[in-house]
């Protein structure tokens, strides 16, 4: 499932079992090319929980977790940050992050 | 302009073999588009049997303790949980137990729950949903996928056989040069930098190397002045080639043209419109106007051997 976050509700959506965080600029190309990357994802794999977060509108968060470049991306487990990488991933790099820590 | 065309080469007898890489369909990225158009059209319904692709929720018992657990849900056949795991769940019934030993250990899989990936054919209502112009069917989509990649792989092959078909066209082209033309390149390449530099607070004699940095690859003004003059003949040959092609296709530079320009790069930039119409002189679109028209025409020199691979 993938959610659209803002200030108001980030924080929450990150407190599930596993997320996926994706921080994207609303000029970022690369970024549109994660995007379509992750909804492959989400078509592959249907309960992974993927949390979209637009850095441009919202810099206030980006600010605070220290988001320097899109697209940045997270891993929450349980709502700490487990790993994260800055760039696109291709979509067998996210599943080796997953293989690596959704069920450790 | 004194500077004139002699005789001019013909680009289509300049052999890019070797150089230029001819179209090759991947096929596994055309793939992957037309299936990216089923993911809305996916459906999950409980199953009783497990295929590549399925949810699965198994019971895993081994001495590991990363295989030991109650309950755990992966994608058969992802590669997000164990590679090895997952394959052996493919053909799995709900309740059989199956054995394995990994790197790690000896585990059992009980199968507890599948839910099985449906997904639909590709069909011609699903390709009309996307509302792309002259794409209706199937067919059609498919063939605007394979043109698409066509257009990507050439813009990304294209550097090395363009400088070489110019390099190769100035050399097997007689030119009659003067050096007050070539005098003229290198002045409309600095006015226009002049105009620049000063619309952005900077004297463009005076930038420093830290004023350089991320704007032109120099580090002083007399470096830029060099680089200029250093690459303005060959700018001036591609010129005189562009008057050339422009005297077969009867090309001339427009008005129109030239405010359509400005206005797209005040758009972008952010200039005044005065400021945009000195950074661009009239001549110096002129100019340019032509050497475009060269780049263009050896472009589709280019372009039509390219097409020439496998599709």
């Amino acid at each position: 499932m993938i959610q659209t976050a803002d200030k108001s509700n980030f924080n929450d959506l990150i407190q599930g079992d596993f997320v996926v965080a994706d921080f994207y600029g609303t000029t970022c190309v690369p970024c549109k090319l994660f995007s379509r990357i992750l909804e492959d994802l989400e078509a592959e794999i249907p309960f992974l929980n993927i949390v979209k977060l637009n850095t441009t509108e919202n810099p206030e968060i980006a600010e605070k977790l220290g988001i320097r470049a899109v697209p940045t991306v997270h891993f929450y487990k349980d709502g700490a940050l487990v790993a994260s990488h800055v760039g696109v991933m291709q979509a067998e790099d996210v599943k080796s992050v997953l293989a690596e820590h959704m069920y450790a | 302009m004194r500077s004139r065309v002699l005789t001019l080469a013909d680009p289509r007898a300049v052999d890019l073999a070797g150089i230029l890489q001819p179209f090759a369909l991947d096929q596994k990225k055309l793939d992957r588009e037309l299936q990216r158009l089923l993911n809305p059209y996916i459906r999950w319904e409980k199953g009783t049997t497990v295929s590549s692709g399925d949810v699965v929720v198994c019971k895993l018992s081994s001495p590991c303790p990363r295989f030991q657990r109650d309950q755990v849900q992966f994608v058969a056949g992802s590669g997000m949980f164990q590679r090895d795991l997952e394959a052996l769940c493919i053909g799995m019934s709900v309740g059989e137990t199956r054995e394995t030993t990994l790197q790690e250990g000896a585990v059992s899989v009980t199968l507890m729950k599948v839910t099985n990936k449906i997904v639909p054919a590709l069909t011609d209502e699903m390709v009309e949903k996307l509302e792309l112009p002259e794409v209706h069917t199937v067919e059609e989509y498919r063939a605007y996928l394979m043109e698409q990649q066509r257009e990507e792989q050439f813009w990304n092959v294209l550097y090395e056989p363009q400088h070489y078909l110019i390099d190769q066209m100035i050399a097997q082209s007689e030119f009659v040069l003067y050096q007050e033309d070539w005098q003229h390149v290198v002045d409309l390449r600095l006015e226009r930098l002049r105009a620049i530099s000063r619309h952005e607070g900077m004297v463009l004699e005076e930038m420093t190397p830290e004023q350089f940095e991320g704007r032109i690859p120099v580090k002083s003004y007399f470096e830029l002045v060099a680089m200029e003059q250093a690459s303005a003949w060959k700018t001036l040959c591609m010129h005189l080639i562009g008057r050339c092609f422009a005297q077969e296709t009867g090309f001339a530079p427009r008005e129109a043209e030239y405010e359509k320009q400005l206005q797209e790069e005040q758009k972008a930039w952010g200039y005044t419109e005065e400021a945009v119409r000195e950074i661009n002189t009239y001549s110096s679109y002129e100019f340019f106007a032509y050497y475009n028209l060269a780049l263009q025409t050896l472009n589709g020199v280019i372009r039509e051997q390219f097409n020439q691979g496998a599709c």
